[in-house]
């Protein structure tokens, strides 16, 4: 019911909607680190804008690809997008007027997780408890203030399936107040000074839409495991975050609450870009038109911009400072959207992701072959004395035109 | 007179042995332990630092934490 390719890209803005809802990719190493960082911090009740945050986008979308549809159409339309954006398998055939108990062996959030992290201690698969929430109140038309979601065994705590209760009762995660349309900033954008980068972007316009569940409900690609998330969901986690960590510790606690969010976002830059740096079509489509260790930033960029996390863009590149830019990034119009303005800089996974890339580019030997996506590569790059400081200067929740961050040594 | 401990080498043994993030990741753990302390540092003031003194509390708190989010028992020098 379900098909990707009716949903066209925004290549004026590097952006694709689907159901009003935003949508980015990540890789299973942003997600994973993003959700242990908020975890970690046990005095905050975490699992309320967990659940919630997903609640809020899937009901938001799910509103809308399912307008016009019967309840067993609904179903299905819900199961295909779970399947399609990389969460796993769920049958949502018993659900009914109270709710469901769902069993699954396809889990995206359990899966990797324990790939990443080993053995959880309790049941990590938040996002579905609160897409089922979302599904259970679009097709029965109830209100997600009246829902109650819960994970009761998870395979990431050595169960063999992932269990989620979803029934009417107290509301058990945090609802959110309806958020403002997408706004783009009309800023020309500073263009890749590069002859490339073109050739470049077209080639993996269309490849995106590839990228998409298999029978497993699961994308693995360049030697990660992707979903595409609603952007609002996931940049929620970071918000909620920082904003529980700023009640907590005041500006103590967004530092220390943004240095773990831009560390996500660096292992996103490290294994993601690594994994598409080392990939066959990489090698094939790309690494023809690289002569430099700057054109192998400027491809990136160029690739990526097929993506829709904005257009991403270098004023200055060298070995010792890079800064770049993104025009429309998919943090700023998300904080936009939900939160309005921002009294400081929000785009963390960005500008972590940035600093993953000049890591890797500039501290590593990848551009001779090396294939350095291990967990202990990571950890060793990381270590390592010569690694890049990074700065975010300007945010477009902050009112300036386009996200800037300055990367050096 | 309260004992004071220097609490450095952990971290230096956590950078050595633990994640890539695991200094922020004992900081936020301990948040309310380090304001309470009037203590607020950060990944940066470690780096940059090669003694800073805790009482001992503190000290043991930030080791029992760093051990269990690395894995292993940090032995003392």
């Amino acid at each position: 019911m379900f098909d990707i390719n009716d949903y066209k890209y925004d290549s004026e803005h590097n952006y694709l909607e689907i159901g009003g809802e935003a949508m980015v990719f990540h890789c299973h190493h942003y997600i994973t680190n993003l959700q242990r960082t908020i975890l970690d911090a046990d005095y905050i009740d975490g699992r309320l804008f967990l659940i919630g945050s997903a609640a809020d986008s899937v009901y938001y979308q799910l509103s809308n690809l399912c307008d016009g549809l019967s309840i067993e159409e609904s179903k299905i339309m819900a199961q295909d997008i779970y399947k399609v954006f990389g969460y796993g398998l769920i049958d949502l055939s018993a659900m009914d007027e109270n709710g469901i108990e769902l069993q699954s062996t396809k889990s995206f959030f359990a899966k990797t997780w324990e790939m990443k992290f080993g053995r959880a201690e309790k049941p990590v698969d938040y996002y579905t408890s609160g897409f089922l929430a979302a599904v259970y109140a679009v097709i029965y038309k109830k209100d997600l203030k009246d829902i109650f979601a819960e994970q009761t065994s998870c395979m990431a705590c050595g169960d063999s399936t992932n269990t989620h209760v979803v029934k009417l009762g107290t509301c058990n995660f945090a609802t959110y107040p309806k958020k403002q349309p997408t706004v783009f900033n009309k800023t020309p954008k500073l263009k890749i000074d590069w002859e490339h980068e073109e050739t470049i972007t077209n080639a993996f316009m269309g490849a995106a839409a590839t990228l998409v569940g298999n029978e497993e409900g699961y994308i693995p690609a360049f030697g990660v495991y992707l979903v595409r998330n609603q952007s609002d969901y996931v940049n929620r986690l970071q918000f909620e975050f920082v904003r529980q960590m700023t009640e907590v510790a005041g500006e103590y606690g967004i530092t220390l609450g943004g240095e773990l969010l831009m560390e996500a976002g660096h292992a996103c830059g490290f294994f993601t870009y690594g994994g598409i740096m080392t990939s066959s079509e990489w090698e094939g489509a790309v690494k023809p038109y690289l002569k430099t260790k700057e054109d192998w930033i400027k491809a990136l960029a160029s690739l990526v911009n097929a993506m829709g996390w904005g257009y991403h863009t270098a004023v200055e590149l060298s070995e010792q400072k890079a800064v770049f830019r993104n025009y429309n990034d998919f943090e700023d119009l998300s904080y936009i959207r939900m939160y309005g303005e921002s009294e400081y800089p929000i785009h963390w996974a960005n500008s972590g992701g940035f600093t993953g890339l000049m890591q890797l580019v500039y501290n590593t030997d990848l551009i001779n072959g090396e294939r350095i996506e291990t967990e202990e590569g990571f950890r060793s790059m990381r270590r390592a004395t010569t690694g890049y400081k990074t700065k975010m200067t300007k945010s477009i929740a902050s009112g300036d035109d386009y996200l800037e961050v300055e990367i050096y040594k | 007179m309260k004992i004071k401990k220097n609490i450095i080498p952990i971290f230096i043994w956590a950078k050595e042995n633990g994640d890539a993030n695991i200094v922020d990741r004992i900081l936020v753990k301990i948040v309310l332990e380090l304001l309470q302390n009037n203590i607020k540092i950060t990944q940066e003031t470690i780096n940059n630092n090669e003694l800073i003194e805790v009482e001992d509390s503190l000290y043991n708190l930030i080791k029992e934490t760093a051990q269990k989010l690395v894995g292993s028992n940090y032995e003392e020098i």
